[in-house]
């Protein structure tokens, strides 16, 4: 089924438990995927079945209670802190449904963010920064605040930020969740367009008609993976 | 992430907050400023006591001895065991003595006709006075021996006690009432200014054979002795020692040279100077527990911001150093302000007060280092907040 040579993501057996003062929540069990280089995809699953508990293991926010994620070839479940920041930094690009920008500062010092982090300088910062807004179509809103743009617009400010470093991977939990449809289409065709770039995507979705966007589907129920399959492109 | 970018980080979410940052950094400013100020001031009155001792002319070689066992003493004042048969003593058998000078001090109301004054410092003192003290008279003269030996009823009055009595007319000649009793003044003598709260003009001095009659008094409160020379004042010391020994216990009197009085002097004025600056160093505690308490709103109130940075790659020592430097930035800024202000605070006082402006280096190198302590010592906490921040609760964060 997959090439473990084109392998970019590889969980085995994971699982997540999460562990309040008396109370312990498992709500992940025995999770095997591997997501090979260039997919595109879509997780579905009822509210609180572990989806965003998912991402946020293979986004490095979080460590699984069992099992080893491989992304890119390091094994993340054994890092330090500062590794597991470096590799969010360079291998992974994360996209919210609520956008998270800096309310503060403007679209292009937003997506200039992970360039800081990863040492790139002043000038060379700059120009990736625009070069990856003018690359998701709002370079003419660089100099714009958060709250001085569509909500459309500040997801391609986002998606700009999560590309901006060449991530191996990227990471969205319901992207479209706080778009209206048309907006949604758009940030789909981005996806789409990056998809068919290279990019490996993987996106958490309640929305059939954008999970279809993607090349594979994967249902989550009750913390386990309950359909795997590919999508057909009509 | 390298250090500039780091800096420029603080500033722009310093500028970002200005209200906020002005008033953090105010704390700061006030307790800099107030410690250099204060300690400032406290230097230039060392300095002003020093000159103004000076400017009494007491030599190095000049002693004195005084009731009590040491300066904390003073009641030993009010019952002095000193007598006028001690002085005479030491001058006849102290072979290093040249001057011995005995005083009596009180206070009481001066009378001319109709006007009268209650004169702060009568001294009752001897012919030599002059002698011991600059003290120079503008008009008449001063008493004689024969004066003080026949108990003769004259006086030299202060400026303040002249302008208080007579107003713009010559008090030589003229005759004043002391307690009661009638003297005649014989001479004035020149202005001499305040020390510190003292007021040196506000005095009057009378054959001391008169003043023990006057107050009904035996105890002598100072006696004043000047060594035929510097070098003698040690060899002076176990003379004067030898005499009053035989006498009086060690508790009964005490010897200050004036290298001791100087010393003390400089004590009193240090110590002062200490207790203002501690306090002044509270309002600096303060400030930066202000600026502690700011960065831990900041902290609170950035926690999505952290959530963010920390998801794009920010590793835990980048968000340290992000508050970090954000609290030594206002603090170090706040600092070089109150310096500025301290200084110019300082130039202001000095020159109200007719003091000279002393610049005091270490006060202002304390100063420095101690606001960028404080900004350290009150990042730290709030950055450390920062840092344990779960990435995904701070992300949730609304
Ligand atoms: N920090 C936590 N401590 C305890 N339980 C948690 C924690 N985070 C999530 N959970 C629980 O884990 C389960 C899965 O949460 P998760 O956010 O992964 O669901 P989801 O599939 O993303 O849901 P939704 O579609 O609503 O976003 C939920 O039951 C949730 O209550
Ligand atoms: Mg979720």
């Amino acid at each position: 089924m997959t090439d473990p040579g084109k392998c970019v993501l590889c969980i085995s057996d994971i699982s997540k438990t999460y562990r309040t003062e008396k109370l312990s929540v498992p709500v992940l069990y025995d999770i095997d995927l591997k997501v090979n280089n260039g997919e595109f995809v879509s997780i579905m699953g009822p509210s609180g079945c572990g989806k965003s508990t998912l991402m946020n293991l293979i986004g490095c926010l979080d460590r699984p209670s069992g099992g080893s994620i491989v992304l890119n070839g390091n094994d993340i479940s054994s890092l330090s802190d500062a590794k597991l920041a470096e590799i969010r930094n360079k291998y992974i690009g994360f996209v919210f449904q609520t956008f998270n920008l800096l309310p503060r500062v403007t679209a292009v010092e937003n997506v200039e963010i992970p360039l800081v982090y990863s040492g790139v300088e002043r000038k060379e910062r700059r120009k990736k920064a625009l070069e990856a807004l003018d690359s998701m179509g709002v370079l003419k809103r660089a100099d714009h605040k958060p709250n001085e743009i569509s909500g459309g617009e500040r997801q391609r400010v986002a998606i700009a930020r999560a590309i901006v470093n060449s991530p191996s991977i990227i990471l969205a939990d319901e992207p479209t969740g706080n778009l209206d449809s048309k907006s949604g289409k758009e940030v789909m065709s981005i996806f789409d367009n990056l998809n068919r770039s290279g990019v490996t995507i993987l996106m958490v979705t309640h929305d059939p008609g954008i999970a279809s966007y993607g090349s594979r589907l994967i249902k989550l129920f009750d913390g386990r993976v309950v359909e795997d399959s590919e999508i057909k492109k009509q | 992430m390298n250090i500039i970018d780091s800096v420029l980080m603080a500033v722009r979410s310093i500028f970002a907050n200005r209200l906020r940052s002005a008033l953090t950094m105010l704390g700061v400013v006030i307790g800099i400023a107030s410690v250099i100020i204060l300690v400032a001031i406290g230097e230039a009155a060392k300095l002003y006591v020093v000159a103004q001792v000076k400017s009494w002319g007491i030599g190095p070689n000049v002693i004195q001895i005084n009731p009590g066992k040491d300066q904390t003493d003073i009641s030993a004042y009010a019952n002095s065991k000193l007598r006028l048969s001690d002085a005479i003593e030491i001058r006849e058998k102290c072979p290093s003595a040249m001057e011995v000078m005995p005083i009596i001090a009180g206070t009481g109301k001066v009378k001319y006709g109709k006007r009268d004054y209650t004169v702060r410092q009568i001294w009752g003192v001897t012919e030599n006075y002059q002698k011991i003290f600059n003290h120079k008279l503008t008009g008449g003269r001063f008493f004689t021996k024969g004066e003080v030996d026949g108990r003769r009823k004259v006086c030299v009055l202060g400026k303040r006690v002249v302008k208080e009595l007579f107003g713009n007319l010559d008090p030589v000649g003229e005759k004043v009432k002391i307690l009661g009793k009638k003297f005649v003044v014989i001479g004035v003598f020149e202005e001499k200014g305040k020390m510190l709260t003292f007021d040196m003009d506000d005095v009057l001095a009378i054959p001391i054979t008169s003043a023990m009659g006057l107050f009904d008094t035996k105890g002598i409160i100072e006696i004043d002795i000047a060594a035929r020379d510097v070098e003698l004042v040690p060899k002076m010391i176990n003379e004067i020692r030898a005499v009053l020994d035989k006498k009086l216990s060690r508790d009964d009197y005490q010897i200050t040279t004036q290298e001791g009085m100087m010393n003390m002097l400089n004590n009193i004025v240090g110590l002062l100077t200490s207790v203002i600056g501690g306090i002044a160093a509270i309002s600096l505690v303060v400030g930066s527990i202000g600026i502690m308490n700011i960065m831990l709103v900041s902290v609170t109130e950035r926690t999505k911001e952290i959530g963010i940075r920390k998801a794009v790659g920010a590793k835990k020592i980048d968000i340290f150093t992000q508050f970090l430097i954000e609290s030594v930035v206002i603090s170090f800024f706040g600092g070089l302000l109150g310096i500025v202000i301290g200084l110019a605070g300082t130039f202001l006082i000095m020159y109200v007060i007719k003091l000279e402006m002393v610049v005091v280096v270490w006060a202002l190198t304390l100063a420095v280092s101690v606001s960028a302590f404080i900004g350290i010592a009150s990042g730290v906490y709030p950055a450390m907040r920062a840092v344990n921040l779960d990435p995904i609760e701070a992300l949730r964060y609304e």
